[in-house]
């Protein structure tokens, strides 16, 4: 068991408690997909679990250590954070920008070495985005630019990778790409964690699923457990359906008429 | 970055050579070189003196001030990851310009004004970072903010102390020192910053790597194991003491860290690994240019500000005419 969560809760120092009571663990080659609602606090939860925020209460066990008394750096060279999808300030070129993962484990006043430069190229061909390396990361494509903060994520070389909303802004095409790739990523051996807003999304990534309700209450299980018609139109107030659809062996989430949406929100 | 290196140099010897009194360029190589070999004089004593007690010591001042502008806007610009952010943001020159004042105003001599513009430029700086502390809230929207706020209050007492000064004396030195002049660098002042701005410089250079990586937020540079409040609070130290210095020795020139960042960025791409060295160059190189210019255009002396605006801010808008297609 690489990463666990016990009973960890979190409020801002003065508002309503994000969540509480949070238990769960992930393996090595194991998926957890978080689900919520907007402003359920999933990016806190995130954030906490990549050490960026404290939780009140509670703990967090990287292999039966302690997580908050390693620190940011050694934090970062057990777990990737592959942010949302965001312009920088600034144009650096693709592989400037992988390049940076190495930071953890470099000193303050270190540079990236050739060493460091050629695990960056090793890594972006891995990806099949070796192209790219020249081209500034500000003229990339939406669903080039997932692949190079994969990278960048690839580089700090962890056991652990987060993904905060992967298929933000994404087209529908590299959304299905992205899913795909955080499969094989867990098939590789990482322990993967990410946010989305699709349910069908967990239900492909075929993991455990992580769904954190208004009330701040995170239930896990797998996708037939946590995923249940009610449930989901309890948590999106909207009229979802699961749907076991037989041409592709599997469940789907759909929406039903927009009626009925409408009639619930009014 | 070898051109931009020769280019300085050339500029150094023609700023060495030119002026009212304009001596050729053997002679300037033969009285540089003098002060380490013997050399045949062929030059007279005067020029020798011009050389040594009145030009050098302004071109090393011009050299040492443009770098330590450009470099300090370029450390801002990456630590508040805004390209359009300059030295002043934080409110350096604002306090530094009220600290000078008052020496003005109470009559000090040329030293305890230049003491007065640094230790009140830094005590504006301190000012600004504490307030995003007290109210515990260290997102850099706060720190930009209370820069606004401080800067504000600086340039309202700057306004009180420029009311209350004798106006036929003290608001004429207040107002040209606020325009900026090397005309009255000695060699005391520059021996007095030197050592701050080679040290502050070289921290900032030693780091520039995660500079980069500070420059993409806070929270991710922080997913990438940087300590940013540390790495923020000593570039911000570093490119204040470097502002300090100059606005203290030559009142408060403005452009120079906003533009030369950009042409370096231009030049050299955003890595602040090339862009930081070709920044500090090209900073040099540019002060050099215009206070050469100043000294040689008019007969009567055009103080640098002006000189700084007037030709830094076409030549911005003309670098951005150019490179427009690639401006992000």
């Amino acid at each position: 068991m690489i990463l666990s969560a016990r009973d960890l809760s979190f409020s801002y120092s003065k508002g309503r408690t994000i969540f509480e009571h949070v238990n769960f663990s992930v393996d090595r080659g194991e998926i957890l997909t978080i689900l919520g609602p907007n402003g359920a606090g999933k990016s806190t939860l995130l954030n906490c679990l990549a050490n960026l925020l404290v939780p009140k209460t509670g703990e967090l066990l990287i292999d039966g250590k302690h997580f908050s008394e390693l620190g940011l750096r050694k934090t970062a060279q057990i777990m990737g954070y592959v942010p949302q999808n965001h312009t920088p300030a600034y144009a650096y070129t693709v592989e400037d920008f992988v390049v940076m993962g190495r930071a953890p484990y470099l000193g303050m006043m270190q540079r990236p070495t050739e060493k460091d430069y050629e695990l960056t190229r090793e890594v972006l061909a891995d990806l099949n985005i070796d192209h790219l390396a020249c081209i500034p990361y500000t003229e990339i494509s939406g669903g080039e630019r997932q692949q190079v903060m994969i990278a960048r994520a690839i580089v700090q070389q962890p056991q652990i990778l987060m993904f905060d909303e992967p298929t933000n802004h994404l087209d529908y095409g590299n959304q299905l790409r992205t899913i795909s790739m955080i499969r094989s990523l867990a098939n590789r051996g990482y322990a993967v964690i990410l946010t989305t807003h699709m349910p069908d999304h967990a239900i492909l990534l075929n993991g455990k699923v992580g769904v954190l309700d208004r009330s701040g209450h995170l239930a896990v299980g797998t996708a037939e457990e946590t995923l249940t018609e009610d449930g989901l139109r309890n948590l999106y107030q909207s009229d979802l359906h699961i749907i076991y659809v037989e041409e592709l062996g599997r469940n789907v989430c759909v929406a039903g008429a927009l009626e009925s949406a409408t009639k619930r929100e009014g | 970055m070898v051109v931009l290196i020769v280019l300085l140099v050339c500029e150094v010897l023609f700023a060495l050579c030119a002026g009212q009194y304009s001596i050729s360029i053997p002679d300037v190589v033969g009285i540089i070189t003098s002060k380490f070999f013997a050399v045949e004089q062929t030059w007279s004593p005067t020029a020798s003196n011009i050389v040594f007690s009145v030009r050098l010591p302004r071109i090393v001042g011009s050299l040492l001030v443009g770098a330590a502008l450009a470099l300090s806007g370029a450390s801002y610009q990456g630590v508040f990851k805004n390209p359009l952010v300059s030295p002043d943001l934080l409110g350096v020159s604002s306090g530094a310009c009220v600290g000078a004042s008052l020496a003005i105003l109470w009559g000090f001599a040329s030293f305890g004004i230049q003491a007065m513009a640094f230790i009140f430029g830094i005590a504006t700086v301190a000012m600004t970072v504490t307030i995003p502390k007290f109210l515990r809230n260290n997102s850099m929207t706060m720190m930009v903010l209370s820069g606004v706020i401080v800067s504000g209050i600086m340039v309202s007492l700057l306004g009180m102390i420029k009311y209350l000064a004798d106006p036929e004396t003290q608001l004429a030195s207040i107002t040209y020192w606020q325009l900026g002049s090397l005309t009255k660098v000695t060699p005391g002042d520059l021996a007095a910053i030197f050592p701050v701005i080679l040290v502050s410089a070289g921290v900032i250079l030693a780091i520039r790597w995660r500079v980069n990586i500070l420059s993409l937020g806070e929270n991710e540079a922080r997913s990438l194991g940087v300590n940013t409040g540390l790495i923020r609070d000593i570039i911000i130290l570093c490119a204040t003491l470097l502002t300090a210095c100059s606005v203290c020795i030559c009142g408060t020139i403005g452009w120079v860290g906003l533009v030369i960042p950009h042409v370096s960025r231009m030049l050299s791409g955003p890595d602040n690994v090339e862009s930081m060295p070709v920044c500090v160059v090209l900073g040099a190189i540019f002060m050099l240019l215009i206070d050469t210019a100043a000294r040689l255009l008019t007969t009567l002396e055009l103080p640098l500000g002006i000189l700084t605006g007037l030709i830094g801010a076409p030549f911005f808008m003309f670098i951005l005419l150019k490179q427009r297609s690639n401006l992000t």
